[in-house]
């Protein structure tokens, strides 16, 4: 129950006030104007971009380990959380804890704006060696929608 | 002065401790105890139930009983036994000289009959065995045990010399994982990304 509350509260103060009720508005906005799907893919062209600022932070990786390590130093720069990536039978599992998306977007549009990390892991598995056959997607999150289970795998035909 | 000695011995022998006067007191002390309180008398400690005291053939019989346990038999030579004899010719077949000098059975038999990969448990049983049977194992030098350390040196050797089976490492850099995950082979993408290091990729970009 402590929990649930710290993570509440903690999730109420990811987004600095001077954003939060702006970024709501234009989630709901945006949410009125298309649908989740193309929000979606929307939303990964903007983690593409997200991504693309930031190839040079993860230029000298070379295993799995070290590219979590970057990874968590970038995220905890900007406040995005953290990662952990595990290697999988057929898969490489991407837990993104505290992300703050739900914060910013509302949990209503959370099936969307994964988008964003899906955009921004696929293009840095691209970047690192990953083929084109493969692809970062989400599979699941938390109830509080703090923390989001994505998975980089051969596509599905 | 001798024979102021003598007057001294008297003197000596005279100044034995004299407790009569002690004892006496005390045992009218208790009687005059008993008479004011009743309670002491009748509260008067039993003795302690003592063993019966030996009788001159009860101490006899135990005497010779632990005469019997430590008697030592003097250590005298002993003929070779059978073990010995075919120890003896297993080495004249082998071609080896040794002096194999007849000694007590039990280590002689055990160093000989030993095989050569049972030498480790030969040393347990030396350290196991009483002193008297260890002494002699440890001073005599072993004619086979060099033979024995030898072989085994030899099968040591020979295991290490072994061409290992190499388990295969997986390959934990990112492009080894994104090789597996793809399901290609190493020598696949080696043939497709010559340098195939992460710059190689980069440069390709």
């Amino acid at each position: 129950m402590a929990t649930d509350s710290l993570r509440s509260y903690f999730k109420n103060q990811q987004t600095p006030p001077q954003w939060g009720a702006v970024l709501r508005a234009m989630s709901v906005e945006m949410a009125t104007q298309a649908e989740a799907q193309d929000l979606r893919d929307l939303f990964f062209r903007v983690g593409e971009r997200f991504a693309a600022d930031m190839e040079v932070s993860f230029q000298n990786v070379q295993t799995l380990s070290e590219l979590e390590t970057n990874l968590n130093d970038f995220w905890a720069g900007i406040n995005w959380g953290w990662v952990t990536l595990v290697e999988a039978q057929d898969s490489i599992d991407i837990s993104h804890q505290c992300a703050p998306l739900a914060a910013a977007f509302g949990d209503e549009a959370l099936p969307w704006s994964v988008g964003v990390l899906e955009g921004f892991y696929q293009t840095l598995f691209t970047w690192l060696g990953g083929g084109d056959e493969m692809r970062v997607s989400c599979v699941g999150e938390s109830p509080d929608g703090m923390d989001i289970f994505l998975r980089f795998g051969r596509k599905k035909k | 002065m001798t024979g102021s000695g003598e007057d001294v011995t008297k003197l000596f022998r005279a100044l034995s401790p004299d407790d009569f006067n002690v004892q006496a007191a005390a045992n009218a002390a208790a009687r005059e105890a008993e008479q004011r309180w009743p309670l002491l008398k009748a509260s008067v400690p039993q003795k302690l139930d003592l063993p019966p005291e030996l009788s001159d053939q009860e101490k006899q019989r135990w005497g010779q009983q632990k005469k019997l346990s430590i008697d030592h038999r003097k250590p005298t030579l002993s003929m070779p036994t059978s073990s010995d004899k075919m120890a003896l010719s297993l080495d004249k077949m082998s071609g080896r000289k040794v002096n194999v000098a007849p000694s007590r059975p039990e280590t002689t038999t055990a160093n000989r009959a030993l095989p050569a990969a049972v030498s480790a448990t030969s040393t347990n049983a030396s350290t196991t065995a009483p002193a008297h049977a260890r002494a002699p194992a440890v001073m005599k030098p072993d004619p086979v045990k060099p033979v024995v350390e030898a072989k085994m040196k030899q099968n040591l050797f020979f295991s290490a010399a072994k061409p290992a089976v190499q388990e295969e490492k997986p390959d934990n850099s990112l492009g080894g994982i994104f090789r597996r995950l793809a399901g290609k082979k190493d020598t696949e993408v080696a043939a497709m990304t010559p340098k195939g290091s992460l710059f190689g990729r980069l440069g390709k970009r």
